[in-house]
């Protein structure tokens, strides 16, 4: 009787631990299917004393099944009003990535394969900014069931499979309740600790679940960048001929 | 127009109805509002932004009667009226107002054009300046407009707008321009004791043409290589070359000499490209060109370069490694050559980098090298911009310029300090 219910009792115990690949794939599913998307962004840079900087931004999002494609627009400081840089993202192979100078009125190819270079001087690369495909990265092993500031969550390692990745692993914690992304732990090239980025202001619009904030923190050299997103709106009708090289220039 | 008119509508029916003593309360609000929306709706299709700044330059020379100091009031404002979906207008103008050189105290309207935007295609009229090439330092390819000598001569980006009309066709990763160039601008000159008037004699700013300052045409295809991340431009130009050769005139009624610069006619063939591996950013600008003008060679233009960018070099810093090599060479040695064209990319070599700081004032260094290898001609010059407290932008640069063996001065040091608002 006592092997039975030790036996159920394992069984049960198999059948409620997740794999780290399946959550990971769940927690993709929340925030897939928004087609395209349009948001006004808000970056606030603070240095190590606390001073702030604002930038604000347009960014229009085509969701595409082998990357999805970008065009930010820059709307302040002042002095890079009308810069853009246009995203076409590949799970294959690198980006495509141009630079529109508005006082030059150049179109720019921009080397897209290191991705840890700085997004506009803050403290998200463009690797944090770019889509976050399950597919990206190499899961191992099962998700560990535990609490994060009085969520319970699963949390598990994954590695980015792009060899120009500024991290050796990643440790992310996804809510157990909804599958939404708590938070991620990004480990530099010397497998210490580099940044923490806080997720949250989850909101849904028509059934897809959107992050409203993100807080990433520098634990190396005391710097943080928050990043709101001040309007969203998803399934806009935007089509790939809107992320042509033409609307650079427009 | 339609904002005069409205407004105008709207004060005489205010008035009209205060005079025949039936105004109310409800009307105000009414009207109140309305003019409340016409402006919302005005403002939210007017984008605009520039600056105003002061620069002020310490040049040291050994120039005789050449002045060592250079300040003036920069202006520089851009709008566009998005007035329906698919049509705007656009415009960019610039002022100067220098305190001891009075040709460098202008106004100059760059760009005044409309654009109408259709699902594959556009149109654009009016006067307009465009970006052509591929290179950093120096562009062969970008012929299209004038450059303003009255600003900084060594700054190839500031440019004189050109007045043209231009359809473009779209296609899935090209397009395909017709651009018809209408005129050909002027180029002034600062004043004799600016150490950037490089003349002996006294400058016209005439322009002396082979014909009547007849149209001229280019045809640009652009397309892109995705799989193998390469950009590139091919354009056909038939009309005035962008380089022009100075000549003695005298005028009838003062009999004074003085020279003026003239345009010739050509054919010419441009092409550059850029193409992207791993950090590494590679690119090429060539340019053939058949001289309608006995005087002027044919001749040919090329460049090679590259960018590499190390990421992260310390503390998020990022900094690109340039080099770059011109070659300018010509078929008929007896006519003019790069030389009289005061071409200073003949035979020359460019080494750079451009470190971005990226903290939170955006800081970046730039700086280069550039030699020829004829007549070991340098040029050596560093910036430093940063932005401060969002609105104001400073930027400090230095700039040595070693001439070639035979020039009538020995060297040329410039510090240059700019301060700016930006809105």
């Amino acid at each position: 009787m006592k092997r039975i219910l030790l036996t159920t009792l394992i069984t049960a115990s198999e059948l409620l631990a997740m794999e780290s690949i399946e959550v990971a794939k769940k927690a993709d599913a929340m925030t897939s299917g928004f087609e395209s998307s349009s948001a006004q962004m808000e970056m606030v840079l603070i240095n190590a004393s606390g001073e702030q900087s604002v930038r604000d931004l347009e960014m229009k999002t085509l969701e595409g099944e082998n990357g999805d494609k970008s065009v930010s627009t820059f709307l302040s400081p002042a002095d890079v009003k009308g810069t853009k840089t246009l995203t076409h993202e590949h799970l294959s192979r690198d980006d495509d990535q141009w630079l529109y100078l508005p006082a030059l009125k150049r179109v720019k190819r921009i080397a897209s394969n290191n991705k840890s270079g700085s997004f506009m001087g803050s403290e998200f690369s463009y690797e944090d900014i770019g889509n976050q495909d399950y597919q990206k990265f190499t899961y191992s092993g099962e998700a560990k069931e535990v609490m994060l500031n009085g969520v319970a969550c699963y949390q598990s390692e994954r590695v980015p499979n792009e060899v120009s990745s500024g991290y050796t692993k990643e440790i992310v914690w996804v809510d157990k309740k909804n599958f939404l992304l708590q938070q991620i732990d990004y480990y530099d090239r010397k497998q210490e600790l580099l940044k923490t980025a806080k997720f949250s202001e989850h909101r849904q619009l028509q059934g897809i679940w959107r992050v409203g904030k993100i807080e990433m923190r520098n634990h190396q050299n005391d710097k943080s960048t928050i990043l709101t997103w001040k309007e969203d709106k998803i399934k806009v009708g935007l089509t790939p001929r809107e992320f042509n090289k033409r609307v650079l220039k427009n | 127009m339609n904002k005069f008119i409205a407004i105008s509508t709207l004060l005489s029916s205010i008035l009209m109805a205060e005079g025949s003593g039936y105004i109310s309360q409800e009307f105000v609000d009414t009207t109140v509002e309305k003019v409340e929306g016409f402006y919302s709706s005005i403002g939210k299709d007017i984008e605009y932004k520039g600056n105003i700044g002061v620069e002020t330059a310490y040049l040291r020379h050994n120039m005789n009667g050449k002045r060592d100091n250079q300040s003036a009031i920069r202006f520089e404002a851009d709008g566009k009226y998005q007035f329906k979906e698919n049509q705007k207008f656009v415009t960019k103008v610039k002022a100067l107002y220098d305190t001891n050189d009075n040709k460098r105290r202008y106004f100059d309207i760059n760009d005044l054009y409309f654009q109408h935007d259709f699902e594959d295609y556009n149109f654009l009229i009016g006067k307009s300046t465009r970006f052509w090439g591929a290179m950093e330092f120096y562009n062969q390819s970008d012929t299209f407009n004038t450059k303003d000598w009255l600003d900084n001569p060594f700054d190839y980006e500031s440019k004189i707008g050109a007045w043209n009309i231009a359809y473009t066709r779209f296609f899935d990763d090209s397009e395909l321009s017709i651009i018809v160039k209408l005129h050909e601008e002027k180029q002034a000159m600062q004043e004799r004791r600016s150490v950037y008037n490089f003349l002996p004699t006294a400058y016209d700013k005439k322009l002396d043409t082979d014909s009547d300052n007849e149209p001229t045409i280019y045809l640009k295809y652009s397309s892109s290589i995705d799989k193998y991340q390469v950009d590139y431009s091919l354009i056909y130009q038939n009309g005035y070359d962008e380089q022009r050769y100075m000549v003695q005139k005298t005028s009838r009624d003062t009999n004074i000499s003085s020279m003026q610069q003239h345009a010739y006619n050509v054919d010419k063939f441009i092409g550059f490209g850029t193409m992207v591996r791993g950090d590494t950013l590679y690119k090429t600008e060539l340019a053939y060109t058949s001289s309608h003008d006995d005087k002027v060679a044919d001749y040919a233009q090329g460049s090679i370069g590259l960018e590499h960018t190390l990421y992260g070099i310390w503390n998020k810093m990022d900094v690109g490694l340039i080099a770059e090599y011109y070659k300018y060479k010509i078929f008929q040695n007896h006519r003019f050559n790069a030389k009289s064209f005061g071409k200073l990319f003949d035979d020359d070599l460019s080494l750079g980098f451009r470190l971005s700081l990226n903290d939170i004032s955006s800081s970046e260094v730039l700086g280069g090298w550039d030699i020829d290898r004829h007549n070991r001609e340098q040029l050596f010059f560093v910036e430093y911009d940063t932005r401060i407290e969002d609105k104001y932008k400073l930027g400090v640069s230095y700039q040595h310029l070693t001439p070639k063996e035979d020039s009538s001065f020995e060297k040329l040091d410039s510090v240059m300090v700019e301060f700016g608002y930006y809105f």
